[in-house]
């Protein structure tokens, strides 16, 4: 598994398109840097197309997304009917908004999950978030590590990916791992994460970004 | 907060805004300061691409109603228009036509703004105890919007004075500039023109006066311009002058 093998994970999973609409990905040649969004992903001529009403694009878009965007809000969210809502909102969005993205602040999978991940976390800091967050916290504690409901089916390729992010995840201190799957994971603000940890919110700020940092350069990822 | 101390403290934010963890403000204060500084952009990007393993990590197959639901949905859901479509004549391959380049961000804006009105207009509907504040708003941002638009690059009318139109969703901000004063009994009468061609619609009267005046219509698919005629006093239920002007709804 190298850093190619990630970067199919995250953006780049082979889908069958027209072959005279997307030419196969090109691979950056050399090191960093490279300037953001050289390399289109199939996510990224997908949206391209849908951003201009092709509805066989955002289809094909849908089911490439879908598991990833359903399985992270539900995360976020907990409750799997409010969860299906929210992902629906989050692909309408997506659709109508689709002229919106700008590939070169990173790819149409990182817009899409952002996107995914504010409506999620908009859901539980809403109004009624408090009643809500207790009985998922309940949830939560109660064993459900967030597999245990009909996980996509692992492909040995999605294994391996697991299993080298569950690594670097390992690799990281015990502070900079809360901090990052408690914001996002659970939704909270780094002020939440600071109160929850009992650190400075500094410390919270820095772990946050060290952490993605070091999981960044463990995961190999490449522009 | 100095720039310097803003800088820096947008820079430690960096991690928590990739992970979500900001409140709106916050936020706001990264994005403004990653249109600044490249490297930090680049730098999201990459961190986004963790996220994003983060959230492949979790993946869950989500219920079957959902896929046709989602897709019922985007067949009747009209598409916005790109926020910034200057922003994509600025690259490598984009001529230097059209309005100057340093206007074209703050039309920019002045979509987002509408769209954030339109937002909270939709938000409103079931949250009513917000209702006033919302409502505040949306009229402080319409007149945000209306300053954002670059007046002198908006459409001119026949006449004199110009007419601006930025549209978001199903509603457009109309911003007439600077029309001219007309003769006892007659009044500037606004038109929704249909794209297939059949009668417009009226979108009510302005007087003409030095300045702005901002109008929001409700607009529908199959509006395609904002149109504008002189009429007498109370208006027409058809134009009876021919139009000083027709400006696209989307771009």
């Amino acid at each position: 598994v190298g850093p190619d093998d990630i970067r199919r994970r995250l953006g780049d999973e082979p889908l069958r398109m027209d072959a005279d609409d997307t030419p196969p990905p090109r691979r950056p040649s050399s090191r960093r840097p490279a300037p953001v969004a050289a390399t289109p992903t199939p996510a990224d001529a997908l949206l391209t197309r849908a951003a201009r009403g092709d509805q066989d694009a955002f289809t094909a878009l849908y089911d490439l997304l879908a598991a990833r965007v359903y399985g992270l809000v539900r995360r976020v969210v907990g409750d799997p009917a409010q969860s299906e809502e929210v992902t629906q909102e989050v692909f309408v969005e997506v659709w109508r908004a689709a002229a919106r993205f700008d590939a070169r602040r990173g790819g149409a999978v990182g817009w899409v999950l952002t996107l995914a991940h504010r409506r999620a976390v908009d859901r539980v800091r809403s109004a009624q978030a408090s009643a809500d967050r207790e009985r998922r916290a309940a949830v939560l504690s109660g064993g459900d590590d967030g597999r245990g409901y009909d996980p996509v089916s692992e492909q040995v390729e999605d294994r391996l990916e697991r299993e080298r992010l569950r690594r670097c995840l390992r690799g990281l201190t015990d502070l900079q791992r809360e901090s990052i799957t408690l914001a996002y994971y659970r939704g909270h603000t780094y002020g939440e994460v600071a109160e929850l940890l009992d650190v400075p919110l500094g410390t919270v700020k820095k772990r946050m970004r060290d952490g993605l940092i070091r999981l960044r350069d463990c995961l190999g990822v490449r522009l | 907060v100095t720039p310097a101390a803003g800088r820096a403290d947008a820079h430690t934010l960096v991690g928590a805004y990739v992970l979500g963890a900001l409140n709106l403000k916050e936020r706001a204060l990264v994005e403004e300061h990653l249109d600044a500084c490249p490297a930090c952009a680049e730098e999201v990007a990459e961190l986004r691409a963790v996220t994003a393993a983060l959230a492949a990590d979790v993946a869950a197959r989500p219920p079957e109603p959902l896929r046709p639901a989602v897709l019922g949905e985007m067949a009747v859901t009209r598409q916005l228009p790109p926020a910034a479509r200057s922003r994509a004549r600025r690259g490598p391959a984009g001529g230097g036509s059209g309005r100057p380049r340093w206007t074209r961000p703050l039309a920019a804006v002045a979509a987002a703004l509408v769209a954030v009105c339109v937002g909270l207009g939709a938000v409103v509907a079931d949250q009513q105890g917000r209702l006033d504040t919302t409502r505040a708003r949306v009229d402080s941002l319409r007149v945000l919007a209306s300053a954002a638009v670059d007046v002198p690059a908006a459409p001119p009318v026949a006449g004199g004075g110009h007419l601006a139109v930025v549209s978001a969703r199903d509603q457009a901000l109309v911003i007439a500039t600077d029309l001219p004063a007309l003769p006892a009994g007659r009044v500037y009468q606004l038109w929704l023109v249909r794209s297939g061609g059949g009668r417009p619609a009226s979108a009510g009267t302005l007087a003409g006066k030095a300045g702005k005046t901002t109008r929001i219509l409700d607009i529908s698919n199959a509006d395609s311009d904002v149109g504008l005629t002189v009429e007498p006093t109370g208006g027409s239920p058809q134009p009876t002058t021919p139009m000083l002007t027709a400006v696209p709804l989307r771009a």
